[in-house]
């Protein structure tokens, strides 16, 4: 818990919308990077996200395209194990937003720290050595406008009768965000909340993409998600709005390493200082939407005023629980066991 | 003499003069054998041994680990794999149904009436096999999902208190039945075409109406066709990933083939109780593969007699226009309407169709999606390499299909029973279990094959064999001995008279087999899941990677882009090979 609050506070804290710190590369990395020409990045962030950090930096170093291969938190480190196999590993940068099982697959990536390796929270830094917080995310709750027009305030108003049958979720198992999210329900809002929501005869989806669909389509009333899937949508014009849930916000942090037989390593580099740097934290978090865990870094639009409690998982908890807890996730949800 | 005996008889004598294959007379047989070896029975074997282990395939390097029955023992207790073989073989049972009903209809519409415009309603029946499961089951999601499809949309605004649901049990039936009706069509309308008429005419004579003779000699008669096309139906069905993945999801309806998947997308990939479950998939498809061939066997006492005949049409009066309208509702439903449904996903900017006006809002539309799709360098890559996977699949796997035909054919080699059967053994396999049994045996081979456009190609040659021999047998078997024999007498080797007398004469048929390899391998998802990187990822797997990110509009634009090739690819060799005949 004292971890928790600790970033918590830091981040509450140091939350201010100053202009970022313009990211000054090395001119020798830029120079091999713009060589290497292409980096390839594994990840299981949403793709339009990815997409948009892409195009952020290819305005800074536009020698450097970039190849996002993005797939669902599981299947993504299935395809990382199948690769590593055969020798066959085409990634520069590895996501793990799963940051329990980030650690067993710290062999596989190269030594790497930015320059601004201070500025990440010590608890983080933990996680290993050569994976940085390279993006993070809180989920929260969409509802698509033209359906609802009561929505709720809370993760708790979604027991109201009103949501029976309404509601799309994603299974604990299938990521890190998921399981941040089950864990979540199940510590801070009581161990009774998952048969709750079992109740309500959520819509499962694999993952935060087609929940996003879903709920656009009206498929689902409300879903949660994360603040980086809602708010692109919404400036697109998308018909959902977004809820700051009054009883917390349940965090995921998100850790980059590059590979150690990346076949585009100063591009990797370079793409990973600047988005660890301020300018690309600020990046993420104004233009995508994300949140960071960097000293300083700003808020999600929309975030600053509704008084976010922010909730991050023990990360101990996180991997010692996570097997045990999906099973009985599982159960009580009636999915595949 | 019975038709069967006179067949038995023709057959041995065929056997008798059948061309002794002189020149390496062990070395061919094994040859093919090794390569079947290699295509059939490794993988395989390997699948069979992971669902007996516990290694993992990624790591494993024991040659032969400690076995144990844990994960089939799993199976039998395990209350998600009972639904999910509840659910594949209630969806897959009644969609053959559903399935022999529509096909049978057409063939008899198309052969047997005198219909107008049999040729559309002849395309209609088979338009259905160049859509893969998985664009259609996206566009009957678009279409008939419970709270926004177009259907619901569209019965709303007609203030109809209907609703259709294709997020079901029955949405999967329905669209199963539909889609694979043309396998029943293709068995029942060859039956039709080739059966005697005169027992129809005797039932007519005898006072009979058209509807008493049709259930009374017509069915019964075709009945073996009917029930292998069937089969046939049911146990592709069974192998079918897509549909179920997208309309059963939603509605938590697992089937074998989407609970094989999750296994193995699951955080660990569960490889050994993946391979289990594959076996088990295996098993009810050889059962569905073995009770065809029963049927089948039984199918040549009926419609083929030696003699061809020109069966007499149906005059159905006025009702000529019914059938007519059957034929057409069919086409609009199973093609229009979903591709209708895609174009206008494809093209609209969030797919949120509040009411009916929405939908001829011009504002709401852009080529958006279309700038997405290709704005994305995984796109082009996946062209390239569906194009390349599909080419030399067509290329190699039909030169391989071409030389077991003939071999098994056309030669009296040793070993010909054995590689026959082993050639017929990728029929019981479903496209998925495949895939996982080339993971099984390619992945753990560091710097092989796992990875390359290469292992896809080889895994979909190996898929589709059966298919390919029997487009090829037909064209072989049409070819009389004689002129094989000529070149002989006139002292030309064998390789030469294959070249110069066999190919020539079997091109058509070898060159739509090897077409039809092509589109089966550019359409094929199952197989390809597993084995693919980011460098050899081809256009079905991306697709549903796009389905699954939730980019909706890109993956309709992807759908209409992939239908839009495969359009233009069959057309161009039908008029191709028009042109050359």
């Amino acid at each position: 818990m004292k971890y928790q609050m600790l970033i918590s506070a830091l981040i509450a804290a140091l939350a201010t919308s100053a202009q970022a710190a313009e990211f000054k590369a090395d001119p020798a990395l830029v120079a091999a990077a713009s060589k290497e020409g292409a980096v390839t990045i594994y990840t299981a962030n949403q793709l339009e996200s990815e997409q948009q950090l892409a195009k952020r930096f290819n305005t800074r170093f536009p020698d450097v395209k970039i190849e996002i291969v993005r797939a669902p938190g599981s299947r993504l480190i299935a395809r990382v194990d199948a690769e590593a196999a055969s020798g066959k590993l085409a990634a520069d940068i590895i996501e793990f937003s799963d940051s329990g099982l980030a650690k067993s697959y710290e062999k596989l990536l190269a030594d790497y720290a930015p320059a601004n390796a201070g500025k990440y929270p010590a608890e983080i830094r933990a996680i290993s050595a050569k994976m940085w917080p390279k993006t993070a995310w809180g989920y929260v709750l969409a509802y698509n406008k033209a359906l609802v027009k009561n929505p709720p305030k809370s993760w708790a108003d979604l027991s109201k009768p009103d949501f029976d049958e309404k509601l799309g979720w994603i299974p604990a198992g299938a990521g890190g965000t998921s399981w941040t999210l089950a864990m979540f329900q199940r510590k801070v809002l009581g161990e009774s909340e998952w048969k709750n929501l079992a109740t309500k005869q959520p819509v499962m989806h694999p993952s935060d993409s087609p929940l996003l669909a879903a709920v656009i389509r009206g498929e689902v009333r409300v879903v949660p998600l994360k603040t980086n899937s809602i708010i692109p949508a919404m400036k697109d014009g998308a018909p959902i709005g977004i809820v700051y849930p009054a009883d917390g916000v349940p965090m995921t942090v998100s850790v980059a390493g590059i590979s150690a037989t990346a076949p585009h390593p100063n591009a990797a580099r370079l793409y990973l200082d600047w988005i660890l740097s301020e300018e690309g934290q600020e990046t993420w978090v104004n233009n995508s939407g994300g949140m960071t865990v960097l000293a300083g870094g700003s808020l999600p639009e929309g975030a600053e005023k509704a008084g976010l409690k922010l909730w991050f998982p023990s990360i101990k908890e996180y991997a010692e629980l996570r097997n045990g807890w999906v099973n009985e996730w599982n159960t009580v949800f009636n999915y595949r066991q | 003499m019975s038709v069967a005996a006179s067949r038995i008889e023709a057959s041995a004598a065929a056997r008798g003069r059948a061309i002794s294959f002189r020149p390496l007379p062990w070395l061919w047989p094994l040859f093919l054998l090794l390569i079947l070896g290699v295509l059939v029975i490794y993988p395989v074997a390997r699948l069979v041994l992971g669902s007996l282990t516990d290694v993992n395939p990624m790591t494993a390097r024991e040659a032969l680990p400690p076995l144990t029955l844990e994960h089939y023992l799993d199976l039998a207790v395990n209350p998600t794999v009972r639904a999910a073989t509840v659910n594949s073989l209630l969806a897959c049972s009644f969609g053959a149904l559903l399935s022999v009903v529509t096909g049978l209809l057409f063939a008899w519409i198309v052969v047997r009436t005198n219909t107008p415009m049999k040729g559309l309603i002849r395309s209609a029946g088979l338009m259905p096999l160049f859509i893969p499961p998985l664009v259609a089951g996206f566009a009957w999601s678009l279409l008939g999902s419970p709270e926004t499809g177009l259907i619901n949309v569209v019965l709303q605004a007609m203030g109809l208190p209907w609703k259709v649901n294709f997020y079901s049990l029955t949405g999967i039936t329905v669209v199963f039945g539909v889609y694979y009706a043309p396998y029943v069509f293709m068995f029942t309308a060859s039956a039709l075409e080739n059966m005697d008429p005169s027992l129809e005419e005797a039932s007519e004579v005898s006072g009979s109406s058209v509807f008493q003779t049709m259930m009374r000699i017509t069915i019964p008669l075709m009945a073996p066709a009917i029930l292998s096309g069937g089969l046939l139906a049911f146990v592709i069905m069974l192998g079918v990933y897509g549909t179920p993945a997208i309309l059963g999801t939603p509605a938590n309806e697992p089937f074998l083939t989407t609970y094989l998947f999750s296994l193995l997308s699951w955080t660990p990939p569960l490889y050994n109780k993946a391979a289990a479950v594959s076996m088990l998939l295996v098993a009810v498809t050889a059962l569905g593969i073995w009770l065809q061939q029963r049927a089948l066997r039984g199918r040549s006492f009926v419609t083929v007699a030696g003699k061809s005949f020109r069966p007499k049409l149906i005059d159905l009066g006025r009702w000529r226009y019914f059938t007519l309208a059957f034929g057409l509702l069919y086409l609009f439903f199973v093609v229009v309407l979903p591709f209708a449904a895609l174009l206008i996903v494809a093209f609209r900017k969030y797919m949120f169709v509040p009411d009916i006006g929405s939908l001829f809002d011009a504002r709401q539309y852009s080529l958006g999606h279309f700038e997405a799709l290709f704005a994305n360098p995984l796109t082009m890559r996946s062209i390239w390499n569906s194009l390349i996977v599909g080419g030399a699949a067509a290329i190699f796997g039909g030169a391989l299909a071409f030389a077991i035909a003939y071999t098994v054919q056309r030669t009296s080699v040793r070993l010909r029973t054995p590689i026959d059967y082993i050639a017929t053994v990728p029929v019981a396999i479903p496209g998925l279990v495949i895939g996982v049994a080339y993971l099984w045996a390619w992945v753990g081979l560091p710097g092989g094959l796992y990875g390359t456009t290469a292992i896809l190609a080889i895994a979909f040659i190996a898929r589709f064999l059966p298919d390919t021999m029997k487009a090829l047998s037909t064209s072989l078997i049409q070819i009389h001995r004689e002129l094989e024999e000529a070149s002989w007498i006139c002292g030309l080797g064998l390789l030469t008279t294959i070249r110069k007398v066999v190919v020539p004469l079997t091109l058509p048929g070898l060159i739509s087999g090897m077409t039809l390899l092509f589109v089966l391998s550019i359409r094929e998802l199952g197989s390809s899941l597993f084995l693919y990187t980011s460098d050899s990822i081809i256009m079905s797997v991306l697709l549903l990677d796009f389905w699954e990110g939730g980019s909706i509009g890109v993956s309709a634009a992807f759908s209409v882009f992939q239908s839009a090739l495969l359009f233009l690819i069959i057309g161009s060799v039908s008029w191709l090979t028009r042109r050359k005949r």
